[in-house]
This record gives structure tokens, sequence and C-alpha cells, in this order.
């Protein structure tokens, strides 16, 4: 990270979030408002309807007003949060995010396309619905990178009608990889949890050679094969790739975070798929924006996007590599 | 019935060892000619360097020839030896003691030339480095097949031995830091 968050804070985001504050307390108040005169509206026609002697003259008051006029004050706080929201991620993120650094451009409503993410084959399912937000691209070093929220789901067909299925739903990473490499490597969560030597390993082993990603490996590193079963079309790359120092950089990422991780090193590119349930850059409404721990919270956000580059130290280019290669990012 | 069941399963269970003992040891051969092959494009580096390094160094006769001898000994060996292990572990050596003399002579520091050599080696290494990874996990696979029940008599029947691991030491030095 180049700048402190307080730095920031103070610097750039203060004036800024002066004005949101405002917007924000004003969206308060008409959502009080709004709440209130639903109220206020429900009672009088109660007391209409007890007048012309209805015997439950509150559920009239409940029907005929209350409950069109509450739906139409959630619909109407609802759309003037997403333009508080929109203005938040217009002028607020951007700064939060040159924190990281200056080569990097944040778009709040665009995400990873959805070619990079059927290139990267770490799912089986092609999705049928895929959507995305809080794109974060740019250079750090040499590391040319796209990062972003993803929910990928596929439609199943059911006795109820079309159903969709979540494939995945979490951050989305893809970057140019520092060694060059041709083939396909997978790093995938290991469902047996075998580590070298253990009673799950032949069994796995028969699946991995049925398994469309390529062969089973078995890696030395214990710890990591508890985590993570890799499959390649290429023993030697695979471990060119997978270094001792980047199983051990995996591992640290994996229980830091503590969410499931997909991985694949396909042709120079490495795609990182990391579940989460979480919605990332979300203005609170009924806290104020003024609060400094609420980027501590951000900054949270940022380094799980973007912490990758730092954690797997994909940003040491000691090999050149030639510009075309990274171009395709 | 169980008079068919059972020799009908020790069968399939003798073809499965042998099918199994074999594939493993296919599997070590491939590795090792993967090794082969990275080690011979290190052998081809050795002039490479010599030629650049020439032009610079007077005083390190010695460190080259011992490197050409390390080279000269480790190409005759065929396979991966115990007697090939100590001629690696030379050139090994011999390459990080030359990647050092840059530090003594700053003008082949700065060489082009050299600084593509330093790379080339660097990746290399990595490369030997995975293929000797893939080697060992192959020979690891191998031996225990080789000696856990039932495999072990199986392997006694067709003498298959276990096999050693292959270690070299990586090139003795740090890294140069090279910001490209």
């Amino acid at each position: 990270m180049n700048k402190d968050i307080y730095q920031v804070y103070r610097d750039e985001l203060r004036p800024y979030l002066q004005a949101l504050e405002q917007e924000r307390l004003l969206l308060l108040q008409k959502a009080k408002w709004s709440f209130a005169i639903t109220f206020v509206l429900t009672l009088i026609m109660t007391i209409v309807a007890a007048f012309h002697h209805f015997t439950d003259s509150y559920l009239v008051g409940m029907v005929a007003v209350g409950l069109p006029s509450f739906l139409a004050s959630i619909f109407f706080v609802w759309s003037e949060y997403q333009g508080y929201k929109r203005a938040f991620k217009q002028f607020a993120v951007p700064h939060i995010v040159k924190a990281f650094g200056e080569n990097i451009q944040y778009t709040p409503t665009s995400s990873i396309g959805l070619n990079e993410f059927v290139d990267s084959y770490l799912f089986n399912q092609e999705p049928d619905r895929f959507d995305g937000q809080n794109l974060v691209m740019g250079t750090i070093g040499q590391t040319r990178f796209k990062v972003s929220e993803v929910h990928a789901q596929t439609m199943q067909e059911s006795k109820n009608g079309d159903v969709y299925q979540t494939i995945f739903k979490g951050i989305y990473f893809t970057a140019n990889f520092y060694k060059h490499f041709r083939g396909s490597t997978f790093v995938l969560p290991d469902s047996f949890g075998a580590k070298p030597g253990s009673m799950f390993q032949p069994l796995q082993r028969l699946v991995g050679h049925y398994h469309s990603r390529g062969e089973l490996l078995s890696l030395e590193d214990p710890e990591f094969e508890g985590y993570f079963a890799v499959y390649s079309d290429n023993q030697i790359t695979a471990r060119y790739l997978l270094s001792t120092s980047l199983m051990a950089r995996l591992v640290d990422f994996r229980k830091k975070h503590g969410q499931t991780l997909y991985l694949s090193l396909i042709d120079g590119h490495i795609y990182l798929a990391i579940e989460s349930q979480q919605t990332l850059f979300q203005p609170p409404l009924f806290k104020t924006l003024l609060d400094i721990k609420l980027y501590e919270v951000y900054m949270h956000d940022m380094s799980l996007m973007l912490g990758v580059i730092e954690d797997l130290e994909l940003n040491q280019n000691i090999w050149d590599k030639p510009r075309e290669v990274w171009e395709r990012v | 019935m169980w008079w068919v069941i059972i020799p009908v399963a020790l069968i399939l269970l003798g073809i499965y060892l042998y099918n199994n003992l074999h594939t493993r040891k296919n599997q070590i051969e491939f590795a090792r000619s993967s090794v082969d092959a990275l080690l011979k494009k290190r052998y081809d580096l050795i002039p490479n360097l010599n030629r650049i390094v020439s032009g610079y160094t007077q005083h390190e006769k010695s460190l080259f020839e011992n490197l050409a001898n390390a080279r000269a000994e480790a190409m005759r060996y065929n396979g991966i030896t115990p007697t090939r292990f100590k001629s690696e572990s030379s050139i090994a050596s011999g390459l990080g003691q030359a990647l050092l003399l840059a530090e003594n002579y700053p003008e082949l520091k700065a060489d082009q030339q050299f600084i593509q050599f330093q790379k080339t080696l660097l990746e290399l290494e990595e490369q030997i480095s995975a293929a000797r990874r893939f080697y060992n996990a192959a020979i690891n696979d191998y031996n225990n097949a080789v000696q856990t029940f039932p495999g072990n008599v199986m392997a006694n029947l067709l003498s298959f031995k276990r096999q050693r691991y292959f270690t070299i030491p990586p090139i003795e030095t740090q890294a140069p830091a090279i910001k490209l």
C-alpha cells in the first residue's frame, strides 16, 4: 500500500465525506418522514373506517393504506439509498483504491468479463447468468491485474420452473504470472483433505486420473496437500510454478482469510477465485460516514482484493516477459 | 462359487500390482529423462559463461577449469547415479561462484550478456529444481509401491529394488537483485 489510510482520510476523503454525510442525514430524514406519513395515513384510515362501523377497522386501514404506502416508502428509501451509494462509490472509493497505487482504476458498476471467468477453467459449468461489480484494475510493479466481485449462476430445470444455482460467488482475480509457461495447472480445494501418504490418496489419485483438468500431483508440503488438490497437464511445469515458497504462501493466504480458494495457472496467467458472501464498499445508512474505523473495513476489503499480489509475491518479475503476454489481461 | 471368485480376484490383483509397478517405474524413467534434458541445457550454458566472462576476468582460470572438468565428468554419465550427483554438485557450486564474480568485476556486472546469462541460469535452476521434485515424487511413489504390502510381494518376484532420491545442492549463492 502506498499511502496510509489516515492520511488519505484526512487529506483527500474528508471534503467528499462531509458532503456525503449531509446526503446520508437527508436520506435518513426522508426515510423517517416517509414512514411517519405512512403511519399517520394508516391511523387516519383506521379511524375513518371505525366511524363507518367497519368491524375490523384496523384491517381496512392496514390493507387500504398502510401496506401500499409502506411498500411505497420502502421503494422510495431504497431508490434514494441507491443514489447515495452511487455517489459514495463514485467519489469516496476511488480515493481508497488509489491508496494502493497510482496506476489503479476503480469502476463500481463493472466486473471481470464472462470470457475471463470461463478462461480460467476453474468451474466445470458455464454460467447462464453472470454479473458482478466493484472492478479494480491496473498495474502494480509489472503485475497487470483485474479483480472484482462476481456472481456466476447456472440454470437448472425443476418441477417448479427454472431455478438458478450459484456456481461461484466471491472475489475473482486475474493477472499475468511472473514466470513463463505453457499449459495449465489447477489448485482446487481438497475435498479429501488427503495429505501425502494418507489412506485417501489412492482414491483421490484414482479420481484424479479421470479428472478433466489433468493428472493429480502429490506435492511435498503436507499442509498444502491438506488444503488443496493439484491437477496439471505437465508435472514439471506444475512444480516449476508451484515452488515450495508459493505453496507456503498459498497456505498462509488460505489461513489468513479462511475462505475457500480456487486457483488456475494457464499460459502465463494466474486466475484466483476466493469464495465470499460479503458485498464490498457498502456505505452505512444508520452510522456516520465520518468514522475512521469504517475505512479500516474498506481497507480490509481492498487488501482481500489486492493482498493476493503481495501475499503470493506475484510482483517479483525477475524474468522479463514479452509485452504481448500481459496485454491480454 | 468361491473357488472361482478367489482365483479370479487374485489374478486381477496380480495384474493390478504388476501394472502399477511398471507404471511407476516408467514414471521414474520419464522424470529422469526430463531432469537429464534440463541438466544438459545447463552444461550448454558453461561454454557461454566462459566466453562472456573471459574478457573481464584474467585471474579466475582455475574456477573455469574446474567447471569444465566437472561438466566433462557429468556428461560421461547416463542416468542419475551417485557419482553423477557429485559432478552436478561441482557444477552447481562452480556456477554459483561464477555468478559471484560480478561482485569483484563491476564492468562484468553491467555487461548485458552477463545479465542475460544470470536470468537464463536462474530460470533454468528453477526448472531443474521442479524436474528434480518431479523425479523425487516419482521415486517416492515407486518406493511406496515396492515396500508396502501387497506391492512388495510382486516387487520381490520381479526383483524391483528401492531407488535413491536425487539431491543436488542448489546454486550456492544468493540470487542477484535484478531490477527490470
